[in-house]
């Protein structure tokens, strides 16, 4: 029963994490052996098909995210459109949209409204500019807390926010998938696109960070 | 996902309710998948928007067509409305995405 | 072999199947689904970075695949952890309980039987060298 199960940690914490070659192979890892093969066996899919997706699964990083910013940063027009529609937007940026069956949205950060995403009930997160969610996101103490005390969170992460900065939280219950775009850092006029890029986080992109101006 | 929304706009109703307006989630609890979270239901808000029509996902869950699609409101609430012992901002809001037929209309003020 | 075995799996992946929502442990309260969190109390979010082992990867990618080919959906998918029940749901990791309820699903689906799991099960179980 949960209440004699005294492990303090947010469901998603392993530990230590055992390596895939781990000579004792989990209940749960062998589950994923069996489907994944019954289903291959079954003609569902092939072991190539896996592949290519583990492979498409990696290549999403918050870069992509970070290039998407960057761009509305320096194309009003771009912006504008990425506000409107952003699955559009994206899409015209090259990136693979239609593989997710969902809704992007850009919600923006402006010195009166800083945005924060969760997704109490599950853990949707805008993987096709992100990649897979972190582990903190989709524990139970981000998914419990967010919605509730987001400064306290926010606190935790680093961020004090003053009281005339309103603090938006968004509840992903549905098919739109949020994604925050952070106000550009102060000091970045001469910074190519790819410069600013590479100036903005995951964490700027999810609303537990903002992007402090460059040394 | 597009298809499907530009069909269902086509065969949809409007939205019965517009930006601005005041609604009340529902006071509910259901069984089966709902995508309505409990710390919101009873709860007064604005709608932000509509933001489309959508495949109801209580059916979707169990194999069923989901259709006729329902409209989806982004709705939002004022954090000190949610929350009694809410500590922040008193600008502070909460998003979230409501179908239709889990709000209702506000009669008193 | 893991703390966590077969035979609590057994009883739950027979509830599971029968399309029942396991029944709430009513820890919170009695009308509260166990994944429904916003709002509950918790402690300080855990901020350590976890690199996902490929075979986490991989669960994620059957369940892209099962979307895509129109086999299960993800409200199907959420519906399944909403079915394992609450002690499940909080005790098992990210990827754990998603390959747990994915199975179950399919065998809901009829894509592949508790018959044909368990044998494959096996097999897996004689691949493996015995330890020294």
């Amino acid at each position: 029963m949960s209440d004699t199960h005294d492990h303090a940690h947010a469901a998603g914490h392993r530990h230590p994490p055992q390596p895939d070659h781990d000579d004792t192979l989990t209940y749960y890892r062998k589950l994923e052996m069996a489907v994944r093969e019954l289903l291959i066996e079954k003609g569902v899919f092939t072991t190539g098909d896996v592949r290519a997706v583990v492979e498409d699964i990696e290549s999403r990083t918050p870069e992509g995210g970070a290039r998407v910013v960057a761009r509305a940063w320096t194309d009003p027009h771009f912006r504008e459109l990425l506000l409107n529609d952003a699955t559009a937007a994206c899409a015209g940026m090259g990136f693979e949209m239609a593989l997710y069956d969902v809704k992007l949205t850009v919600v923006e950060n402006t010195p009166d409204v800083h945005n924060l995403v969760v997704c109490t009930l599950c853990s949707c997160y805008p993987r096709m500019l992100l990649g897979l969610p972190p582990a903190w996101y989709k524990s139970r103490a981000y998914r419990s807390r967010a919605v509730h005390e987001p400064r306290a969170v926010l606190r935790e992460f680093g961020l004090e926010l003053p009281e005339k900065v309103a603090v938006r939280v968004h509840d992903s219950t549905a098919d739109l998938r949020y994604l925050v775009l952070p106000m550009r850092p102060q000091h970045t006029e001469s910074f190519t696109e790819q410069e600013l890029a590479a100036l903005v986080t995951r964490d700027s992109m999810i609303g537990t960070a903002i992007l402090r101006a460059p040394d | 996902m597009n298809a499907a929304l530009a069909a269902g706009v086509a065969a949809a109703a409007t939205c019965a309710y517009a930006r601005g307006e005041r609604i009340r989630v529902r006071k509910v609890d259901a069984p089966g998948h709902i995508r309505t979270p409990h710390y919101i239901r009873g709860k007064i808000g604005v709608i932000e928007r509509c933001v489309g029509f959508f495949k109801n996902p209580e059916e979707l869950a169990y194999g069923r067509s989901g259709e006729p699609l329902r409209a989806l409101y982004r709705v939002r609430f004022l954090q000190s409305d949610v929350w009694d012992d809410y500590r922040g901002g008193p600008g502070d809001t909460l998003d979230i995405d409501l179908y239709e037929h889990w709000l209702e209309p506000v009669t008193a003020p | 072999m893991g703390a966590r075995e077969p035979a609590k799996l057994t009883g739950l992946s027979v509830s599971a199947t029968i399309g029942t929502i396991a029944p709430d442990c009513a820890r919170i309260s009695p009308m509260r689904a166990y994944h429904d969190l916003g709002g509950l109390s918790a402690g300080a979010v855990p901020q350590e970075e976890h690199e996902l082992q490929l075979w986490e990867k991989r669960v994620e990618a059957l369940l892209v695949l099962l979307t895509r080919k129109h086999i299960l959906r993800v409200d199907e998918n959420r519906r399944g952890l909403e079915s394992l029940g609450g002690e499940v749901y909080h005790s098992l990791s990210y990827a754990e309980r998603r390959i747990l309820a994915m199975s179950n699903n399919l065998i809901l689906k009829g894509i592949f039987s508790v018959d044909e799991l368990a044998t494959k099960l096996a097999q897996i179980d004689r691949r493996q060298d015995p330890l020294p």
